[in-house]
């Protein structure tokens, strides 16, 4: 009689997870296609290319995570798998095409991003440790476009053509309904938190980690307000910004985040320090530098401290 | 402790009626290390009949026959001797005693001797004799089985509901209980409106509905610290034998389902019958290539390699499926494994680091409900892995 087998199986497969990711983006890629792409070709500020390539700068992530991951299977491990049903590269390919600024060039993002794809699946596919790819990836080809395109400022990488001509409306009401400076698809504040409670849905998801994070910083801004920061100032620094999107699925990341309960709000605690730091220089690119600093040194804590059982990744 | 919605198949509910098979020509009755064999070779023996005592306690023979001797046979637990009886299907009884009327009135000490004389296993569960303490707070009556297209209790209440509802309010009294709970199913609507219709007849006997999650865990449902006792209805029927017959019970209920199996239903088949035949009977009419058979449940059951399987007292199913073959891939760290389990442990930890003293500690708590296995979405076997483990701490 054979014990050691699973005859029964639930719905939760990699396939499955990654099939809920697509879908919950989907009205996010569509707003930024409206914001970004529709609004802007519309008042004739951009031609058609300019009216496609925010729909385009995400599928084009989606589809380099799923072409990388399959010819390096076919080359390096000599399998041809069905890569939607056993990695997650694709998704985490697709946020940082959602991260990137409108004003991105789209070569350089298909070159820098193809790069680094190869690069952390050659390092990390089958470590049981990984940085966070989706912060360090976002973060480097902002700098690269930065460097190339010589803009000095970021903010100004993120405005689409027509929001950089005109003196728009910047009531924390709109920007709360996604029409903010800040990443093509990751805006809207609104489709984000619907995605959030999608997503609570699926076992595999690390819904613990944005609550921790959102408690964490609403403390930090209490100490702010209290030492005399102004409220509706600190409102629109996060509103304005991808903060709610980058702590709702850049935190999460499967692969560098912890996914027991006392590692993640270790984690997080982690984050919020960094964050606190690193934002009084530049608060736009501080919560993915904070989470790519923390993915770093918590395999390193653990390995120091030998407190596997506390801070498991 | 956690529990979760598991998905279930309506096409693999069985039918209400249990289906009895009992024709079988020979009984096979395991002896285990600790029985004592109490008849010979070529000795006439009754039904009901003692012909094994484990601890002074007897077990007796399902039928009526001849003993042919002793042969190794395959149960749930491995390849043991077992007595073979063979059947004359005359169901001939030394005393036929029928059925004791006064038994509403026995004390303590009558259930404390019956029990002491009659080996009662926990039925579907474990081989080891059923045990009573008196002054209990809340008895729980259990209807709800665990595993999931498993239906022996759900089926049993259903045909045997009044019978059953007297011997749950009569020992209610024998163990002087403060409270007597009938927990059901939320979803089993026609057990609940049936239940309705009779529980007003016993107002010691309460309902509590509870929801279907995986693993079932009743103590949690109950007030804490409380002196707890529960029973599932399929015992609770081997009980209902002792007390009303004085005799024990030598018939077992075994679920039959899963997508291959030709029909869905309960069976009723006597202990010690060799199921090879029966399992025939419900593979499927047209040859399908890849075919398991499954033992006790899909969630913590075995594969069935060799059909002579013998019905033991703890065994309860056979899923007859598709063989799935799961590929396991690299671990995507979600912790879906550490949410679900219902034990608070951490089975990657345990996987990535199996000499680490907590994970000895871990698997030491794990109930091996399978529950991490069933929602990992990169398939890993945790099953295989702490049985792995474990074997090389015995060794």
């Amino acid at each position: 009689m054979k014990t050691n087998k699973v005859f029964f199986h639930s719905n939760n497969t990699i396939e499955s997870i990654n099939k809920r990711y697509i879908l919950v983006f989907l009205p996010l890629i569509l707003f930024g296609f409206y914001k970004n792409g529709y609004i802007v070709y519309s008042k004739g500020y951009t031609n058609i290319f300019g009216l496609f390539k925010p729909l385009l700068i995400p599928i084009i992530g989606f589809v380099i995570g799923y072409l990388v991951t399959f010819i390096l299977n076919k080359i390096k491990f000599k399998k041809s798998e069905n890569i939607l049903n056993n990695y997650i590269v694709p998704i985490q390919t697709m946020i940082i095409g959602m991260l990137m600024p409108i004003r991105i060039n789209i070569f350089i993002f298909i070159i820098v991003l193809l790069i680094l794809t190869i690069i952390y699946l050659l390092i990390f596919q089958n470590k049981k440790y990984s940085i966070n790819f989706i912060a360090f990836s976002t973060l480097i080809i902002i700098l690269i476009s930065m460097l190339v395109l010589n803009v000095k400022e970021i903010n100004l990488l993120y405005l689409n053509a027509y929001e950089s001509a005109v003196k728009l409306d910047h009531s924390i009401y709109r920007l709360f309904f996604g029409f903010n400076n800040s990443g093509i698809s990751v805006t809207n504040v609104i489709l984000v938190l619907i995605a959030y409670g999608c997503m609570n849905f699926c076992l595999s998801y690390k819904k613990e980690i944005p609550i921790y994070l959102l408690f964490g910083f609403l403390i930090v801004f209490g100490i702010n307000l209290i030492l005399g920061a102004n409220f509706s100032e600190i409102l629109r620094k996060i509103v304005n910004s991808s903060f709610i999107f980058i702590i709702t699925f850049v935190a999460t990341d499967q692969k560098s985040s912890p996914y027991n309960n006392l590692g993640m709000i270790f984690y997080s605690v982690l984050i919020i320090i960094f964050m606190t730091i690193v934002g009084q220089i530049n608060f736009e690119l501080s919560l993915l530098i904070a989470i790519l600093l923390v993915s770093i040194i918590t395999p390193l804590l653990v390995k120091i401290f030998k407190k596997t059982k506390f801070i498991t990744k | 402790m956690k529990t979760f919605k598991i998905k279930r198949n309506p096409d693999l509910k069985v039918a209400s009626s249990i289906v009895p098979i009992l024709d079988s020509d020979f009984c096979y009755i395991p002896i285990y290390p600790n029985y004592e064999v109490q008849v010979k070779e070529n000795q006439t023996v009754f039904k009901s009949q003692c012909i094994m005592l484990e601890n002074n306690q007897e077990i007796t023979s399902p039928i009526s026959g001849i003993v042919r001797g002793v042969k190794e046979v395959n149960t749930i637990d491995g390849v043991y001797p077992a007595l073979v009886i063979e059947n004359d299907f005359k169901e001939k009884e030394i005393n036929n005693k029928g059925i004791n009327k006064n038994f509403s009135t026995y004390k303590f000490k009558d259930l404390e001797s019956l029990f002491k004389k009659y080996y009662v296993p926990v039925l579907d569960e474990l081989l080891e004799p059923v045990t009573f303490n008196k002054d209990i707070d809340i008895l729980i009556i259990n209807t709800i089985d665990d595993e999931p297209y498993v239906a022996n209790n759900n089926i049993l209440i259903m045909n045997k509901l009044e019978d059953l509802l007297e011997t749950i309010d009569v020992l209610s009294i024998i163990l002087n209980v403060k409270e007597t709970y009938i927990t059901v199913n939320a979803v089993e609507t026609d057990l609940i409106d049936s239940l309705m219709k009779i529980i007003g007849t016993y107002p010691n006997i309460k309902l509590k509905l509870i929801d279907n999650f995986y693993p079932l865990n009743l103590t949690e449902k109950f007030k804490k610290n409380s002196n707890l006792k529960i029973i599932n209805i399929v015992t609770l029927n081997a009980i209902d034998y002792v007390l009303k017959k004085e005799k024990n019970i030598s018939e077992k209920l075994i679920t039959i389902t899963g997508e291959y199996a030709s029909k869905k239903e309960v069976l009723l088949v006597k202990l010690g019958t060799d199921l090879s035949n029966i399992i025939k009977e419900y593979l499927p009419k047209e040859k399908k290539e890849k075919i398991q058979v499954i033992v006790n449940g899909l969630m913590t059951g075995k594969e069935l390699i060799n059909l002579n399987l013998i019905v033991t007292p703890n065994l309860k199913s056979i899923h007859i499926i598709e063989e799935i073959e799961l590929i396991q891939k690299s671990c995507i760290n979600c912790g879906a494994c550490v949410r679900v389990c219902p034990v608070k442990n951490n089975p990657k930890f345990v996987k990535d680091y199996p000499q680490d003293k907590m994970s000895i500690n871990h698997r030491e708590k794990c109930i091996t409900c399978n529950s991490c296995s069933y929602v990992c979405p990169a398939n890993i076997n945790f099953k295989e892995i702490m049985e792995k483990e474990r074997n090389n701490e015995n060794k």
